[in-house]
């Protein structure tokens, strides 16, 4: 019979399995469980599904990274421009490049700018959902637009 | 940083946990990868086979946690390079704050769900009327998952691919926070903490997203199973 307490040790079951529960929420699960036959049948279902998802990997066909390679060429990074790839070296190149070409032009230093910023900075603590996808979280209504 | 790439890419293959991790081999591989990535931003001659080794470190993972999300394998390859294109304009602005293979993850995720989401149409999959087959290779994965088997007997890896295909299937049918949960989790193998960072929200939802997830396929498989 499911009761009370069984709704409530069945909605932390998940992470009870994962062991992502704290040693006195994990406990109380464990004491639960012990008496519920219930309960421990939904953990095994729960666990099945866990492990049917963790086989459901797939290999990279082969040849995955070669067309990488020639779609990366194709976005203009040649094996020239790989080899002067270095951070140091392109902002130098850059900005010598920049002020050459505004002197020459005649426009002033207003023309100065690094061109690495075009491309939105991912670090570690921003929120890569806003910077890559304009979104700040996957929504819960599903896939379709 | 100089360090022979062959032997990086052995070393990083052990395993992908983070730094300080307390096991010598998940230390090892993560600074591994981290000399991979400094070899690349460095530049030069190396950069190119640098970033390569890299690629064929992840692409597995990240063509298998798309193709979940996906729930097909057919556009897979095309949005994982899509991820790695993402990862080579922006590997400069990766702090090593948290582990890369988390990072990773997360761009993974939310690239196949921005795919999902430009070019799914409104269709949902039949998984109703499976042919007995493909039935029976997801009931024999569903009474022994996890277990060791035989995984050189080409029957075993054809009852495998079966079933792996059908819980893609199936994993589509759920909706796309609660399969991203669900998938960064039992896929990918991040921490809940790493998962919350990952999907912008807070641990508690993250558990919970988990288990409504896993619930809801665990539904959807069952009426593969029984229909």
């Amino acid at each position: 019979m499911t009761t009370t307490a069984c709704r409530m040790i069945r909605s932390r079951l998940s992470a009870y399995r994962d062991g992502a529960l704290a040693p006195g929420a994990a406990r109380d699960v464990a004491a639960h469980l012990e008496g519920c036959d219930g309960c421990r049948e939904e953990l095994a279902g729960i666990d099945v599904v866990a492990r049917l998802v963790a086989g459901a990997g797939v290999a990279a066909p082969p040849g995955f990274e070669e067309r990488l390679r020639a779609r990366l060429r194709g976005r203009g990074l040649t094996e020239k421009a790989w080899a002067r790839r270095g951070r140091v070296a392109r902002r130098a190149s850059l900005a010598a490049a920049a002020v050459l070409v505004a002197v020459l032009a005649g426009f002033g230093p207003r023309l100065v700018r690094d061109t690495r910023t075009a491309t939105p900075a991912i670090t570690d603590d921003q929120n890569l959902n806003l910077v890559l996808f304009g979104s700040p979280d996957i929504d819960d209504t599903g896939d379709t637009p | 940083m100089e360090r022979d790439l062959a032997q990086t890419k052995a070393a990083a293959a052990l395993s992908f946990s983070g730094p300080a991790s307390g096991n010598p081999d998940a230390d090892a591989s993560a600074d591994a990868v981290r000399a991979l990535i400094e070899t690349f931003l460095a530049g030069g001659d190396r950069a190119e086979d640098a970033f390569t080794s890299l690629v064929g470190l992840f692409r597995d993972r990240v063509v298998s946690i798309v193709a979940a999300m996906l729930g097909d394998t057919d556009p897979a390859e095309d949005v994982a390079q899509e991820v790695f294109l993402k990862v080579h304009a922006n590997l400069s602005q990766f702090r090593f704050e948290s582990r890369f293979d988390a990072w990773l993850c997360r761009i993974a995720t939310r690239t196949a769900v921005d795919h999902t989401r430009r070019f799914w149409p409104r269709r949902r999959v039949a998984l109703e009327g499976l042919p007995e087959p493909e039935r029976e290779a997801l009931l024999d994965g569903a009474n022994n998952a996890g277990a060791a088997g035989r995984p050189d007997d080409p029957e075993s890896r054809i009852l495998a691919a079966e079933r792996a295909r059908m819980v893609r299937r199936a994993l589509r049918e759920v909706p796309a926070s609660f399969r991203a949960a669900v998938v960064l989790k039992d896929l990918a193998e991040l921490s809940y903490e790493e998962i919350g960072r990952a999907l912008g929200c807070p641990l508690g939802t993250v558990e919970s997203r988990i288990h409504r997830g896993r619930a809801i396929l665990r539904k959807k498989l069952e009426r593969i199973l029984r229909p």
